[in-house]
């Protein structure tokens, strides 16, 4: 497929075009258009909980034109004090219930424990904030299903901080995969690995719960809905937003018994009402195999943490000898071929084909954040957002089911059984 | 070296050859000739690329480019004829293209220089450090050396130098122009762009998502990162060779005024979407 362009056509098409936002409406948000739209304007934002992920995104937005950070809020004063450092003329708040009443703010930013982000978020959308929050979007399935129904019911804007929606091989990779780069997708694999105790340091044993939240079941439901809900998305998508049927699985604490609550390791498989499987698997007491997501096709696999597509059949590396058989057959056809030249001691192996420029390879040991993961883009995507109080379309779906089959999968993993899924957004 | 001679088509008897040097995979489609004739062109034709790769791979310690790289700081090494006529042209194609073809690029020098004597056929280097790569020149050159053996003896023949650098003699077989597509980068069954080549030389230059950039930047001395292709076609395969590289490293601004100073020769730069597209930009 070959089209003859002008350069102004040619270079504009490179951004995110019309046949991508019809796979990722949410893109939307960062249109050209609503770019236009939303020029020289600003979201006057606040952030609720300051701690690592809130100083993050505070960071990002205090260098972003879209974004005035006008509060702050945590009842962690050690938190709410760094964030100031970084912010100074933002109002602070203790109690995040003042920080909605105040009305100069027309978002908010919840960074705060999976235990509160359902209510924060439902008191959030009720006083007419623009909402953004966190991943996970929920600590319970009707947790989950409360916040879907406040939002549904009203008018704001909410979006979740998947940031894999807004990182742009995650995008092309699945263009490849729905356009059939690599055949029918028959496998899903995700993996987690990391070499640490997942503790933070706490100023004193009081602060233990508090500091290490995601340690313990009460406020986190642990390596399922910190690090498996990310991943568990790539399964959406590949699967063109069919959700699994059900999930099975296991998992315990193995090494890092120091008290926590939520398991060391765990291994969950999805079932797809076509057969298909995806996995997910973390192991924090050996990094490895670092991080890594794989889509598998009947003629390729695409790698989603490096960027690179590996072809089952690798053209072919003699190039004109296709020539020979066509004209053996009385065929005239283009035989593709030319292109770069390439090394002959090469030739046994596949080294693949990278999709993505400049590519930000995440060994996923951050807990706070990675550059290049998108959660630049997402968060301006919000502003944008704020500004315009137009809903990026499918972004709270995508947390919904991201989310549940986080759940699920922990109810699974707990329950040494399968657990069924439903079809459908409960709400 | 392989050789294969197929008479499926009995009124298109034709023979394929291909032969690894030159850092890569030389091939050669040879459509009309009795066997005996096709294996003695092959033949011929693959000992001039032996002889070439084994002249002009800076790699190889007893090559005479290899000579020249060890000596020419410190003294005027002496050349044989052919050497010091692929020295001219790429002095002459460097001036051309300002600069943007240069085969000392990698040399990381500044204010370098490949000084020449006619006179007494040597070549010496203005500064230390200074290094001839005619790697990628050396294949265009040696492609037209053979479109030259083979056009005397026959009308139709395809040559391809791993792809980046072709030739077809005369046109394919079954009457048409052959049809060479540049492959899409992301979907094997797809075609990025397709070249109608009569009796001309296509060349394609640049970084392919593969990530086989090898083309260094004369002003800098680094490998450039930047991707997309640049195809060139135009009767001569070594024009087209030093073309595709010159255009590939130059700005885009640039780009018009190196390829209006070659008569007969046009330019595209294709790009691969990840949706499926390839964009293909007349330059």
């Amino acid at each position: 497929m070959s089209e003859k362009m002008t350069r102004k056509d040619f270079l504009s098409s490179l951004a995110f075009g019309g046949a991508t936002l019809a796979l990722f409406p949410w893109l939307s948000a960062c249109s050209g258009e609503r770019q236009r739209e939303t020029a020289g304007e600003k979201a006057r934002l606040g952030i609720i909980g300051t701690g690592s992920r809130g100083q993050f995104h505070l960071v990002n937005l205090l260098q972003d034109p879209a974004a005035q950070v006008v509060a702050l809020c945590d009842d962690f004063p050690p938190h709410l004090d760094a964030a100031s450092a970084l912010c100074p003329s933002a109002k602070r708040y203790a109690d995040y219930r003042k920080l909605l009443e105040d009305k100069e703010v027309d978002g908010v930013v919840i960074c705060t424990p999976l235990s509160m982000h359902a209510q924060m978020t439902i008191d959030a959308l009720a006083a007419g904030k623009h909402t953004f929050c966190e991943k996970a979007m929920a600590h319970t399935p009707e947790q989950l299903s409360a916040m879907y129904r406040a939002w549904k019911e009203g008018n704001r804007v909410l979006m979740v901080g998947q940031q894999r929606l807004y990182d742009p091989k995650y995008v092309q990779a699945m263009e490849l995969v729905h356009n059939g780069a690599i055949g029918q997708v028959v496998g899903i694999r995700n993996y987690w690995y990391r070499n640490n105790d997942w503790r933070r340091e706490v100023p004193a044993p009081e602060y233990e719960r508090r500091i290490n939240w995601r340690l313990y079941d009460e406020y986190s439901r642990g390596l399922m809905t910190e690090l498996a809900c990310h991943q568990l998305q790539n399964g959406s998508w590949a699967m063109g937003g069919v959700q699994p049927s059900f999930v099975t699985g296991t998992g315990s604490i193995q090494y890092w018994k120091d008290g926590r609550e939520v398991f060391d390791n765990v291994a969950a498989i999805y079932q797809y009402p076509n057969g298909v499987h995806m996995t997910f698997e973390s192991i924090i007491s050996n990094k490895h195999f670092g991080m890594g997501e794989q889509i598998l096709g009947s003629e390729g696999t695409i790698d989603l943490v490096r960027g690179v597509m590996y072809s089952e059949t690798p053209r072919p590396r003699s190039g004109i000898r296709q020539l020979l058989d066509q004209i053996g057959q009385g065929i005239l056809s283009n035989a593709a071929f030319a292109g770069t030249s390439w090394a002959t001691e090469e030739a046994s192996k596949d080294a693949g084909v990278r999709f993505a420029e400049n590519v930000t390879v995440n060994d996923g040991a951050s807990s706070v954040g990675a550059s290049g993961d998108g959660s630049v883009e997402l968060i301006h995507a919000f502003c944008l957002a704020v500004i315009s109080g137009v809903q990026p379309a499918g972004i709270v779906e995508e947390a919904y089911w991201s989310t549940l089959l986080a759940l699920l999968g922990d109810r699974a993993t707990r329950l040494a059984t399968r657990v069924d899924i439903p079809g459908e957004i409960v709400w | 070296m392989e050789f294969i001679y197929s008479t499926r088509n009995p009124s298109v008897p034709t023979a394929y050859s291909r032969l690894d040097a030159m850092h890569t995979s030389c091939e050669i489609l040879l459509p009309f000739l009795p066997e005996d004739e096709a294996r003695a062109l092959v033949d011929a034709v693959w000992e001039r690329v032996r002889e070439a790769d084994r002249r002009y791979n800076r790699f190889l310690a007893g090559s005479v480019l290899a000579e020249v790289n060890r000596k020419a700081a410190g003294e005027a090494v002496p050349v044989d004829e052919e050497l010091f006529l692929v020295l001219q042209l790429c002095e002459t194609f460097r001036k051309a293209t300002s600069g943007y073809f240069d085969v000392t690029a990698g040399s990381r020098v500044p204010d370098r220089a490949v000084l020449l004597d006619a006179s007494a056929y040597t070549v010496r280097f203005s500064r230390p450090g200074m290094r001839l790569d005619l790697g990628g020149f050396a294949k265009g050159f040696v492609l037209e050396q053979a479109v030259r053996m083979v056009s005397g003896r026959a009308e139709s023949a395809l040559l391809s130098f791993g792809g980046s650098s072709v030739a077809a003699v005369g046109r394919h077989p079954l009457d048409a122009p052959w049809p060479v597509a540049v492959a899409h980068s992301y979907y094997a069954d797809r075609t990025a762009h397709t070249f109608q080549l009569e009796g001309e030389a296509l060349s394609v230059s640049g970084k392919d998502p593969h990530g086989r950039g090898h083309i260094i930047d004369p002003a800098t001395g680094n490998t450039l990162e930047k991707e997309g292709l640049v195809a060139v076609t135009g009767p001569s395969a070594m024009v087209t060779e030093v073309l595709s590289t010159a255009l590939w490293v130059a700005p885009a601004e640039r780009r018009g005024d190196i390829l209006a100073a070659f008569d007969g020769y046009r330019a595209s730069e294709v790009r691969c979407l990840t949706d499926g597209r390839a964009l293909t930009l007349t330059l």
